[in-house]
């Protein structure tokens, strides 16, 4: 047999480059000669602390966020087609439900506003938000739904935690039927939220895009300042009591 | 390849955007340390990282699914690093010859103190100092090969060499890595 080199034991040791006979030899050689078994023990151990010196520290938690908002940054914009399929797709059906059950409720708040009886503006500032009829109690949910969601998105963005993409998403995805809950808000004759709700709708068209204008330091402080997590919070609160028959304004 | 990554793959490869995102959510991480080793620097293993995505994405029609969808990131992420450290280390390039110094000249400048040896304070940066003698050629073929458990034949695709050059670049890092460490030997 040929005498085994380092050069053998490295690819005798990842079982890989040898011929299955010469792999055969070295393990017996191994078996009756001790010398060489301290050369491979040796080379095991030094390997392996060699191997040591490549350790790698685990990520921090904004990885895969930083990583994302630099590959966004060169992917090809969106064709329209990708976009309405993933509204269909099982994952976004809740959402598409939620605008049509919007749609659906404004236009039975529109056709109650036109043929039912008028109430006395002493009657409409009493009424729970949109408290008619169940189409409006759903209404009523999905804005508490909404002005909740709301609320995480300002967070996120007020905090400043690195957490940008989802705060972005977020606000995507709310800056669409924000306009339609105002528009409600304002027939129920609830002029407070509307306002409310309109006040929302630049900031989270600034959230939505990270090539509006504002620099997210400053939209950032301007989200403090203006104090909006909490507004959203006690307008989300108020619309979850008008869910119940008691009666409350914002 | 979860039913889910399938769907994923297949409507990113439809331009959508959020399924390539979860797709990004998913691997990034188990990229990462593959690019560092070859790298040695965490923030270019970032970029690293990226660039693979950047370019996972435009070849996505390519994906057959012979391979797991992670496999194939991890042989893009491979070509990103390499790439990348080429680009920043070209005087990194030349192969070294076997007939080089002797291994062991370096450890007759650099031999540590008793105490050193006693605390193992220099075992760290001797290595590093090794790590940073390994050409590119070396370095890859011995992380690819000891780390990440590639095959031989594969390591010679990823560099576009042969599998014999391969095995000389790992004989050579084999080599200059043992010589760092010989200080530190214990005779049985």
């Amino acid at each position: 047999m040929n005498p085994v080199s380092d050069e053998d034991l490295v690819l005798y040791h990842y079982r890989d480059g040898l011929p299955r006979e010469r792999l055969a030899e070295i393990e017996d050689a191994l078996f009756r000669d001790d010398g060489l078994r301290r050369r491979y023990e040796r080379l095991r151990g030094e390997l392996n602390a060699a191997g040591g010196a490549f350790a790698v520290d685990t990520p921090d938690a904004g990885f895969e966020a930083r990583i994302w908002r630099g590959v966004r940054r060169d992917l090809p914009r969106e064709p329209v087609g990708a976009r309405i399929a993933r509204w269909l797709s099982p994952r976004e059906n809740g959402r598409l439900a939620l605008a049509f059950t919007v749609l659906a409720a404004l236009a039975l708040g529109y056709l109650l506003g036109r043929t039912g009886d008028s109430p006395t503006p002493a009657t409409v500032a009493q009424a729970p938000l949109l408290e008619r009829d169940a189409g409006s109690r759903v209404l009523a949910s999905y804005l508490a739904q909404h002005l909740e969601t709301t609320e995480r998105a300002l967070m996120l963005a007020a905090n400043g935690d690195g957490d940008d993409d989802t705060a972005r998403e977020l606000a995507q995805q709310l800056v669409a039927s924000n306009r339609m809950y105002a528009s409600a808000a304002q027939r129920a004759n609830r002029p407070q939220l509307a306002a409310f709700l309109r006040e929302l709708e630049p900031v989270l068209i600034e959230l939505a895009h990270d090539d509006a204008g504002l620099d997210p330091a400053e939209l950032r402080e301007s989200i403090r300042e203006r104090d909006l997590p909490f507004k959203a919070r006690a307008a989300a609160a108020l619309a979850r009591q008008d869910l119940a028959p008691a009666t409350q304004s914002l | 390849m979860s039913e889910g990554e399938r769907q994923w793959i297949a409507a990113a490869r439809r331009g959508d955007q959020n399924a390539f995102r979860r797709l990004v959510e998913l691997h990034a991480r188990s990229l990462y340390p593959v690019c560092v080793r070859i790298l040695g620097d965490p923030a270019l293993a970032e970029d690293a990282v990226q660039e693979t995505l950047i370019n996972a994405h435009r070849a996505l029609d390519r994906f057959d699914g012979r391979s797991s969808f992670g496999t194939w990131l991890h042989r893009i992420a491979v070509n990103a690093a390499l790439g990348l450290r080429r680009s920043r280390h070209p005087e990194r390039e030349a192969p070294a010859s076997d007939d080089d110094e002797s291994p062991y000249a370096v450890v007759a400048d650099t031999a540590p103190e008793p105490a050193e040896l006693a605390s193992g304070a220099q075992l760290g940066s001797s290595l590093a100092n090794a790590l940073d003698e390994l050409t590119t050629l070396e370095r890859t073929a011995f992380v690819l090969r000891h780390l990440e458990q590639y095959p031989l034949e594969d390591i010679a695709s990823a560099l576009e060499s042969n599998v014999n050059a391969c095995k000389q670049a790992i004989f050579r890092a084999v080599r200059k890595l043992r010589t760092a460490l010989a200080p530190w030997r214990v005779e049985a």
